[in-house]
């Protein structure tokens, strides 16, 4: 569901016509923005020199998206991909039965954008206010060879959302409720230190119901695993967005099974 | 990150982490349907004659290719290296990828002593037949043969479940 900001911008025109007025080419007067950029250490960028940045800046356009605003629809035109630069993004498909089924969440640094043939696999909506780095498919892909040492960084880049599923089928597969709540809460932790913020406490960016459409689980059945986690002193719910690990082996024990 | 990408054979253990790659390249794809096509392809068989799935991984582990691939006995080659339903993702950068996968399938083939590879695409490597074919020859590949596909009626309305009725049985001749 999309907030009723994003639907009032579909009033007026089609989704991706209201993501085209929230794009801006950045004024040419300021500095550019990866002069600025927080998540530039962790995205394709980093192993640029100067002048491969500027020529990457010139196709670059950066998209603010509001919370719960789609960033695009499973089959849409593939024209863009994405470098996420602040704020965190699901990734979702609807089943056949009308079922949503939440993919993978991605953060600062991560590659957006994987696709079959000229259409996306499935839709990306901002959890939270987003800033991304919007490049045209075609001219990034132009450029490969001119610069040909950013292919090998692209395609790690690129394949985070594969990434991002491959650690949810685990999930899904083998582990019971009770283990795919810790294993998330764990793998957002490592997540945020990989990407230089701190890991404790856990900033869970993403509702109960995500969550849950994203553990295969019903929302109780998250809530109740939150409850008994905090009751038996493993985590603290500081608020509802962030949680304290207060006992990381014994959550890593969990994770892992035992 | 993708600085190694390292060849593994797929394995029971990994079925469930390669479905994210497959569900891109084939949409509508169920985990049922895939896990059921790729067991037999994992099962035992001789030595001399082995089969399997191969995947390109990166250095955390995480699947970016796959390839199905068989070693067949070829009146004319007397060895020769089959690989299908091979798997690339349209990623940018594709171009590593892709050289990675096809360079695995060439020392496999070598390694189990082929004289040839037959590489077999139906639109499953998400690139145009025209950005296929300048691949395929960019690596030393060239057309072959005349390969012909027919999509027959189903009969019971169900054309998935007719269709791997086929497979079966073509495996099961194999295996004999």
């Amino acid at each position: 569901m999309h907030s009723s900001a994003c639907r009032d911008d579909a009033k007026d025109t089609m989704s991706r016509f209201s993501l085209a007025a929230r794009v801006r080419a950045h004024p040419l007067h300021l500095a550019s923005p990866c002069d600025t950029c927080q998540a530039r250490e962790f995205s394709a960028c980093a192993p640029l020199t100067a002048e491969e940045q500027k020529r990457l800046a010139a196709i670059m356009r950066t998209v603010n998206i509001e919370p719960h605003c789609p960033i695009f629809d499973e089959a849409d035109p593939a024209e863009y991909v994405y470098t996420i630069t602040a704020g965190t993004v699901k990734v979702y498909k609807l089943l056949g039965d009308g079922r949503r089924q939440i993919t993978g969440f991605l953060f600062a640094g991560d590659f957006l954008g994987l696709t079959h043939n000229e259409v996306y696999a499935y839709s990306a909506e901002a959890l939270v206010p987003t800033r991304l780095c919007r490049f045209p498919r075609r001219r990034i892909e132009a450029l490969l060879a001119e610069i040909p040492h950013l292919e090998q960084r692209l395609l790690a880049m690129a394949s985070h959302e594969l990434a991002a599923a491959q650690d949810q089928m685990v999930l899904l597969g083998r582990k019971s409720a009770r283990e795919r709540v810790v294993s998330l809460i764990l793998m957002l932790s490592n997540s945020a230190t990989r990407h230089g913020r701190p890991g404790d406490p856990v900033f869970l960016a993403m509702s109960r119901s995500d969550i849950a459409d994203y553990l295969g689980l019903t929302t109780e059945t998250v809530s109740r695993t939150f409850t008994s986690l905090k009751r038996q002193g493993l985590i603290e719910l500081l608020d509802d967005k962030r949680i304290r690990l207060s006992r990381m082996s014994a959550l890593r024990e969990i994770a892992d099974g035992f | 990150m993708v600085d190694t990408l390292t060849p593994r054979f797929l394995d029971r253990s990994t079925i469930d982490k390669a479905f994210p790659l497959v569900r891109n390249i084939v949409p509508g794809m169920t985990t049922a349907r895939w896990t059921q096509f790729v067991r037999p392809h994992l099962a035992p068989r001789s030595p001399d004659w082995p089969r399997g799935v191969m995947t390109i991984q990166n250095a955390a582990g995480y699947i970016l290719s796959l390839f199905a691939f068989e070693v067949r006995a070829d009146l004319h080659e007397s060895r020769i290296f089959h690989m299908d339903h091979i798997m690339i993702p349209n990623l940018p950068g594709r171009g590593t990828l892709w050289a990675s996968t096809i360079g695995a399938a060439e020392r496999l083939a070598e390694m189990n002593g082929c004289r040839a590879i037959w590489a077999e695409f139906r639109g499953g490597a998400g690139l145009s037949d025209k950005d296929l074919l300048t691949s395929l020859e960019k690596s030393g590949y060239a057309p072959e043969g005349v390969r012909a596909f027919k999509r027959l009626g189903a009969k019971s309305g169900r054309a998935g479940d007719g269709g791997d009725e086929i497979t079966r049985s073509a495996q099961g001749l194999y295996d004999a």
